[in-house]
């Protein structure tokens, strides 16, 4: 049983158990849903998505407006980053001439102290 | 003063990373990007130096005391390959001008 | 014989056959894409005969153009150039032939209607040999002309498609390379200035000795130059731009390119700076920057909308977990206690795992693309009704890139939080609120490609040469995932301790 128990520092955990796991988790999903009905129409009202009662767009929902709470409370941030990738090349050559000066200055100062 | 070739290279550098910097059109970045190529071999060609060496050639050779001919070899390593990467950057600079109708490198489409 | 001069012939073998393919491609189409296979199959044997005996020990030193190869320092000091090949280069150098090697079979069907195959697998066996001769070198200025090399082709194969932004990432990319290119001759300038040599091991025995101020500040621009390469926090910004606009197949083999540019660096530090208090500045600030590429990443990857896009800052995020790990274990390499040893070991296993998992993400994107010709992501969705297989596909692609279990992003992942934790918990803390908005962004991309009512276009069927690489992908990421313990122990172990241990390489060389 060690050769497969996977063990870091303080973890110990053995992937084909999970995967044994998983499984099980799925065949009794799978009977569960076995036992309800089947006279379920795939088209007309019973096929479409649920969209709280509101019209059904009709060109689809688009994935950009999952995450808008999220985008809304980082506004400064996300605001710092669109000016930093610019998409200008003389500001990328800056950022890779600021990162040399750091190093040399770390590097050649820490290595006189 | 020996000195002098490193003060030059050093300013050629600091010439090369300022037009890649600050200038605007994109074959000037281009220029700049060859100004430091240029740092880079005067440097290397230059630590092969030896007081009162000759070049590096046997055949006919007044004395033995030549400069290093490592150097000069790299030096010419460097020069194809940065003529090689110019004409790439020069080339993609044509097709820009193509699509975009200018050269400026603060037209650009691809940002964030 | 033959096998005498592996490691010369894994690179010279995709380099002659970058020239020959215009011949062949002559003869027909046919002829072409046998004979890149067999090139790069070619190279292929010799790297894994390589890793074998890597892996188990025995490494390979290699003097190209000497009468007996294996004879390196007669006078006390390299003469010629040196093939290194151990443990750690042997693995990355596997990985990125194999990407490369997957990523040439899959384009084989993606050519049938397009002109200008033969440039293309011309630029793709000249990046091979460039990504396997960065690996397995053991010289400064070898280091430069391949990374020149690498810059050159991938460049060519970026805009290969001629659209005008194609020309623009073309452009910066290459700007940057080879600014980043020609500090990294500076540097190689001055260590030959001041010792008269090229060879890395036998400079890094000189350093060791007494370091000054000349050393430190060669190594700076050497490494800031390799942080260039790798894409990490402030120099990332080339990585989206050109993961965006090259096509999925020449993205895949970019990653590969990448994760060599993390290795050269690593071995550059580790050897430089082994008895030098400078190391635990230099890991401090190479985690710290690690932090942030993953934080970067992973935030400005929820906003995009152009696919290829996204993936490319996630990669910027996956190289920052890489870098996190390294740079851990760099700071504690004078006092290399358990949990600095555990953090290297995780960093090789993500490096793996970055090739496997992005290799997957974008080839996949190539799949989708080429089996519905469509670009944007906004004009596709519900392909899952069309092609599960895909889909699948994806979700075990993106279950792996955010280190969900039972993949193999999981394992190198959680001991990467474990061992970071001792250095500082909020090194731990950011990484798996990276891992886990990486899921969150693949999420939202699986949800808005194949789920959603049925895709009312045309679907054609996926190719059998394409689907066989996905799935030799996902065969490996589940089996990495599966069984880690066995992975670590044969692999990632000796690759790790080939990593730290400078003396080991030293001594190879002198």
């Amino acid at each position: 049983m060690s050769e497969i128990i996977f063990s870091t520092g303080s973890v110990a955990w053995s992937p084909l158990m999970l995967v044994a796991g998983v499984a099980i988790a799925i065949a009794i999903a799978y009977l569960v849903r076995a036992m309800g009905s089947n006279n379920y129409k795939r088209s007309g009202e019973q096929g479409m998505a649920f969209f709280s009662g509101n019209r059904h767009p009709d060109d689809g929902i688009g994935s950009e407006n999952l995450y808008w709470g999220f985008f809304k409370s980082m506004e400064g941030y996300y605001e710092f980053m669109k000016k930093m990738h610019s998409g200008i090349v003389n500001d990328y050559v800056f950022w890779f001439v600021l990162v040399v000066v750091v190093l040399l200055a770390g590097m050649a100062f820490g290595g006189i102290l | 003063m020996i000195g002098f070739v490193f003060l030059a290279v050093i300013a050629l550098a600091a010439i090369g990373i300022y037009a890649a910097m600050f200038k605007r059109n994109l074959i000037k970045i281009v220029v700049g990007i060859n100004i430091i190529a240029s740092a880079a071999n005067l440097f290397l060609v230059s630590l092969g130096y030896r007081e009162g060496g000759i070049a590096p050639i046997f055949t006919g050779a007044e004395s033995l005391n030549m400069v290093l001919a490592t150097p000069q070899a790299l030096t010419l390593t460097s020069i194809v390959i940065n003529l090689a990467v110019t004409a790439l950057m020069l080339s993609f600079a044509i097709m820009i001008y193509r699509h975009y109708g200018s050269l400026d490198a603060l037209k650009r489409r691809l940002k964030e | 014989m033959i096998l005498e001069n592996a490691p010369a012939l894994a690179i010279g073998i995709p380099l002659f056959a970058a020239f020959a393919v215009f011949f062949f491609g002559k003869l027909g189409k046919r002829a072409m894409k046998v004979w890149v296979v067999a090139g790069l199959l070619a190279a292929e044997v010799f790297i894994i005969w390589l890793a074998m005996d890597a892996l188990s020990g025995i490494s390979h030193f290699y003097a190209v153009g000497a009468q007996v190869p294996g004879i390196i320092s007669q006078a006390g000091f390299p003469v010629r150039v040196v093939l290194v090949v151990d443990a750690v280069s042997a693995l990355v150098a596997l990985v990125a032939m194999s990407l490369c090697l997957l990523a040439g079979l899959f384009s084989l069907r993606f050519f049938e209607k397009k002109e200008g195959g033969e440039k293309f697998y011309s630029l793709l066996l000249l990046l091979a040999a460039g990504i396997t001769g960065l690996s397995f070198t053991g010289d400064f200025f070898t280091m430069f002309v391949f990374l020149e090399v690498i810059s050159i082709s991938s460049a060519g194969l970026i805009v290969f498609f001629r659209e005008g932004e194609g020309f623009e990432a073309g452009f910066k990319y290459l700007v940057l390379l080879a600014i980043g290119a020609l500090f990294l001759l500076f540097g190689v300038g001055i260590f030959y200035g001041k010792y008269g040599l090229l060879n890395i091991g036998a400079i890094a025995s000189l350093v060791g000795v007494n370091a000054s101020f000349i050393d430190f500040t060669a190594v700076a621009l050497i490494a800031s130059a390799l942080l260039l390469k790798c894409g990490s926090f402030p120099v990332h910004m080339w990585k989206p731009d050109v993961y965006q606009k090259a096509s999925g197949i020449v993205s895949a083999v970019l990653v590969a390119s990448g994760l060599v540019g993390i290795y050269a660096l690593f071995r550059v530090l580790f050897l430089m700076l082994a008895n030098t208090p400078l190391s635990a500045m230099v890991g401090w600030v190479i985690a710290i920057l690690g932090v942030f590429s993953i934080f970067v990443g992973v935030t400005m990857a929820l906003k995009q909308t152009s696919l290829k896009r996204l993936v490319g800052y996630a990669a910027v995020a996956e190289t920052g977990f890489v870098l996190l790990a390294f740079g851990t274990g760099l700071a504690a390499v004078t006092s290399m206690d358990i949990f600095s040893f555990r953090a290297v070991i995780g960093g090789m296993f993500q490096l793996v795992n970055d090739g496997l998992d992005l290799g997957l993400l974008f080839l996949l994107i190539a799949a989708v693309g080429f089996v519905t010709k469509k670009k944007r992501i906004g004009e596709i969705s519900g392909l899952a009704h069309k092609s599960p297989v895909l889909a699948v596909l994806f979700l075990i692609g993106m279950f792996a890139i955010s280190g969900m279990p039972p993949f193999n992003g999981f394992a190198s992942k959680i001991i990467i939080y474990e061992s970071v934790y001792m250095a500082s918990p909020v090194f731990s803390i950011v990484g798996i609120l990276g891992s886990v908005m990486l899921l969150a962004i693949f999420v939202k991309v699986f949800v808005a490609i194949f789920l959603g009512p049925p895709y009312k276009g045309k679907v054609e069927v996926l190719p059998k040469s394409m689907l066989l690489v996905m799935c030799i992908f996902a065969f490996f990421i589940l089996l990495l995932g599966l069984f880690p313990k066995q992975a670590i122990e044969g692999v990632f172990l000796p690759a790790a301790k080939a990593l730290i241990n400078s003396q080991a390489y030293i001594g190879g060389i002198l």
